[in-house]
């Protein structure tokens, strides 16, 4: 697959993959890109041009990750960007899937349908657990970190001292395999009383928020952890 | 979860060809009556879902009468059988509609969304490729055991039990435990009123 420079069309970039449209959203930019490239808008929205080639290459091919460029972005950056995510995801990921799960269920009059909205439930409060606990530990850590490793600080506020990120990126796996039994339980289990329309719309919500999750999911593993590890390894030395 | 289906038509050649139809594709045995003066026999039927198929010749406030004693203790659906389009009514107080010409393809259609068919746990037990034992297994996992309490319950080692769960999990694609659990409520292996679903999903 192609890889996109700064000189791709931000027009050809989404008739490439429209499911790079959140994506860009979270970097401030929006449609209406006439014959606008990709520097051309980094410029007019001080965007980090490097950071945001690599965030919609990684999206778009899930071999590249140039280890040594991406580790060169600031953590503040990277921190952004995730944390942007984490809003999509909850104010409007969850609120849309929610929305189709629900329409289903109430057309259906399928009991299969409601254990399934239960079991939703429960994933859905464990992600934002998950999110919650990035939001208020991992991430407060990494920014901590990046001003000890920039000499802007001596040394880490007390309660972050025995911290490592080794001991947050543990839960990932329970949450996705959650996501992923969801689908197959509809896939595979699901009694075929339901209207179709509604619940392919459902399916289609899922399959696009495991897309998002997974790349989002990506950019912490390879990036964000790698580059926090080198500033361990760093500081703590 | 049962479902019951009561038509209510004058015609036999109606209610029966229904009851049919009813019983073909969705394996429910329907109650067909004559008029809404019999409905008050069932009213004391133990469903969790009540289906009334109901003649758009009948005098449409006694049906709601007669239906009344339905509503708040079931999950009632009203649906009516029309032989002129002029009969459907413009209010809310059926769900939904067919004529009595429309084919049975038309027929399922409608009533596809509120009839789930009676499942039969004896022949759904051995589908999936599931043997016994991973079934065993199924059962206590969706129950919330832990491997070295199926083990035990089971007489069979610990090993035994990863390995079969690594086995469910291969065979079905559910990886959770609460997937596991789902899995099992959907497919009759437990009783989804006799666990806490709040706590194991």
């Amino acid at each position: 697959m192609d890889l996109f420079d700064k000189k791709t069309k931000l027009a050809f970039l989404i008739h490439s993959n429209y499911l790079l449209l959140p994506v860009i959203n979270r970097f401030g930019i929006k449609l209406g890109f006439r014959d606008k490239n990709i520097e051309d808008i980094c410029l007019e929205k001080n965007i980090d041009l490097n950071f945001f080639l690599a965030i919609i290459n990684a999206f778009q091919n899930h071999e590249y990750f140039p280890e040594k460029e991406l580790r060169s972005f600031s953590s503040e950056l990277i921190v952004d960007y995730l944390r942007k995510s984490h809003i999509d995801f909850k104010k409007i990921s969850l609120p849309k899937i929610e929305q189709q799960l629900n329409n289903l269920v109430e057309k259906s009059h399928s009991d299969d349908l409601k254990i399934i909205q239960s079991f939703y439930a429960k994933y859905k409060e464990e992600l934002i657990e998950h999110i919650q606990d990035e939001e208020e530990n991992a991430f407060p850590y990494v920014l901590e970190l990046q001003k000890v490793a920039d000499k802007k600080t001596e040394s880490l506020p007390a309660h972050l001292v025995g911290y490592s990120i080794q001991s947050f990126e543990k839960e990932h796996t329970n949450v996705d395999e959650k996501l992923f039994d969801l689908k197959n339980i509809v896939i595979k289990y699901l009694e075929p009383n339901y209207q179709n329309n509604d619940c392919n719309a459902f399916l289609f919500e899922l399959f696009q928020f495991e897309r998002d999750l997974t790349d989002h999911a990506r950019i912490e593993d390879k990036i964000l952890v790698p580059k926090v590890m080198a500033m361990e390894k760093e500081v703590k030395a | 979860m049962s479902t019951r289906v009561i038509i209510i038509h004058a015609a036999d050649i109606i209610s029966h060809g229904l009851s049919g139809i009813i019983k073909i594709k969705f394996n429910i045995d329907a109650i067909t009556i004559k008029s809404t003066d019999n409905l008050a026999n069932y009213t004391g039927i133990k469903a969790q879902k009540i289906i009334i198929l109901v003649d758009a010749n009948l005098d449409s406030k006694q049906v709601s009468i007669a239906t009344k004693s339905f509503h708040n203790q079931n999950h009632l659906k009203i649906i009516l059988i029309y032989a002129h389009k002029e009969q459907i009514p413009s209010n809310d107080q059926v769900d939904c509609c067919f004529s009595i010409d429309a084919s049975t393809d038309k027929i399922v259609e409608v009533l596809n969304p509120y009839l789930s068919p009676n499942k039969n746990p004896a022949s759904k037990k051995s589908s999936y490729g599931l043997t016994e034992r991973e079934i065993d297994v199924v059962k206590l996992v969706a129950f919330g055991k832990t491997n070295k309490e199926i083990a035990e319950e089971l007489f069979i080692s610990i090993h035994t039990v990863i390995s079969h769960r690594k086995n469910i999990t291969e065979k079905l694609g559910i990886k959770s435990i609460s997937g596991l659990t789902v899995f099992a409520i959907l497919n009759n292996l437990i009783d989804a009123e006799a666990i806490d679903i709040t706590e194991l999903i």
